[in-house]
């Protein structure tokens, strides 16, 4: 598989993960809203998969961003390694989670993954306007340069944001009794 | 310590026999209702992501065959990542970290470069007696990756600055960056400008002191730097560095940018 190719997997299993993201979200507001409608029922069927999922989107995440470094040869910059520093200990901790069926993770999990939320977001913008810090280049790897860009405006900090905002959700979708 | 195993609890044992009542009372392992969601959830999942692959893989293979096209006009040919380059005269010094102070380099003998472009072909940059500009480009650099199509369609629109020779020097390669080869870049921006490939370790660039890209260097006809700028530039100031060129004026000049179509205590024509 081809960088490019694997790049536009990526850019696509992300906004996946914001579908989820959104949906998670927006089951989780509808059944707080109504507890007895089909919303609440529908909740109620897949909460046991959120720690799963979870874990599945920071492990592709871990992978994806250990596919760029380690095969694709691309320099991570410094931002870079600042949501690498939050996404990799969710790909272990959430796994553990989900075997022990422990939903009591979420209290370390979810400040982990908002900050790097913050972070990506804040990539995600650097990258998508790289005159907002300056208008040259050093001569080292700068946070701006975009080793990806498909569709117009996925980088690789988005498909980090996309993760870090789907581990959000769906730790955010369990009842908070479990 | 004794190896007897310890006995369960009562309520474990209660929960466990409700636990299977329930399942008898369900039936056979088939899921039903509620429990179903996740399966259907995941078999949807599951679909999406072999859709995406499938879709990645068709997209991308469609891509390669259409991007050979190379736009009419182009004068960067060749396949080459980096060339040889000799240097002749003394190394510029790097330009000084506030912009608004005297560049060093301004006053200078710009140092002579004899390299070759992206096909082989040798390449001179200086000791011609014309006014020269000349254009840092790193392919991995968003900026410049703005900032050549921004200069193209100038060039496509108005032509070329008159009396100033234009030259680019592609520098700082690296395969593990995005855009690379540097070559099929330009190419692909139907970049008209004659360009020379600078060595790995970035000879050409060394040479002239470049402190970040893009990188521009005024020289005047006598050889002499009269500016040098980093970062993008609007076509107005790119045309104020060509016109300083042209023009050869170097007294107080600074690493700022000037008003455009001024240089420092001279008048010259001004930009388009």
């Amino acid at each position: 598989m081809s960088v490019e190719t694997a790049s536009v997997f990526l850019s696509l299993l992300a906004l996946l993960a914001l579908a989820i993201a959104a949906a998670s979200v927006v089951l989780t507001e509808v059944a707080a809203r109504r507890p007895d409608g089909a919303a609440a029922e529908v909740l109620v069927g897949v909460r046991p998969m959120a720690l799963p999922l979870a874990w599945a989107i920071a492990t592709v995440a871990t992978l994806g961003s250990l596919y760029y470094s380690e095969i694709a040869h691309f320099t991570p910059c410094k931002l870079c390694w600042y949501q690498r520093i939050a996404m990799y200990p969710l790909a272990v901790i959430l796994g553990l989670a989900a075997i022990r069926r422990d939903r009591s993770v979420r209290a370390y999990a979810m400040p982990v993954a908002g900050i790097g939320l913050v972070v990506a977001l804040y990539h995600s913008w650097l990258q998508a306007n790289p005159d907002s810090s300056s208008t040259f280049c050093t001569l080292e790897a700068p946070c701006t340069t975009r080793h990806v860009w498909e569709l117009g405006f996925v980088s690789i900090p988005f498909m980090a944001a996309c993760g870090f905002a789907a581990v959000l959700a769906l730790l955010a979708s369990g009842a908070p009794d479990e | 310590m004794s190896n007897r195993p310890r006995p369960t609890p009562r309520s474990a044992v209660a929960r466990s026999a409700a636990e299977q009542r329930r399942r008898q009372a369900a039936g056979p392992s088939a899921p039903t209702g509620r429990g179903r969601v996740p399966f259907v959830v995941g078999g949807v999942l599951a679909a999406v992501v072999l859709l995406a692959l499938l879709v990645a893989v068709r997209v991308t293979a469609t891509d390669t065959t259409a991007g050979q096209a190379r736009p009419s006009g182009t004068v960067v040919r060749g396949e080459h990542v980096y060339g040889d380059v000799r240097v002749s005269g003394q190394a510029l010094p790097a330009p000084p970290e506030d912009p608004t102070a005297v560049d060093p380099a301004v006053g200078q003998a710009a140092p002579v470069l004899t390299g070759e472009d992206f096909a082989g072909r040798e390449v001179r940059i200086g000791g011609d007696g014309q006014p020269t500009l000349v254009l840092f480009v790193a392919h991995w650099c968003p900026h410049c990756q703005k900032e050549v199509p921004l200069l193209q369609a100038e060039f496509d629109t108005h032509g070329k600055p008159p009396g100033v020779r234009l030259v680019t020097v592609s520098t700082s390669a690296t395969a593990d960056r995005p855009n690379f080869p540097p070559a099929a870049w330009l190419v692909r921006e139907g970049w008209t400008v004659e360009t020379l490939a600078d060595t790995q370790a970035g000879k050409a660039a060394n040479a002239f002191g470049i402190g970040g890209f893009p990188f521009f260097v005024a020289i005047d006809r006598s050889g002499t730097v009269v500016a040098r700028r980093s970062g993008e530039l609007p076509i107005s100031e790119f045309l104020g560095l060509a016109d300083r060129a042209r023009a050869g004026s170097t007294a107080g000049t600074t690493g700022s940018p000037s008003p455009p179509g001024t240089t420092a205590g001279t008048a010259v024509p001004p930009g388009r």
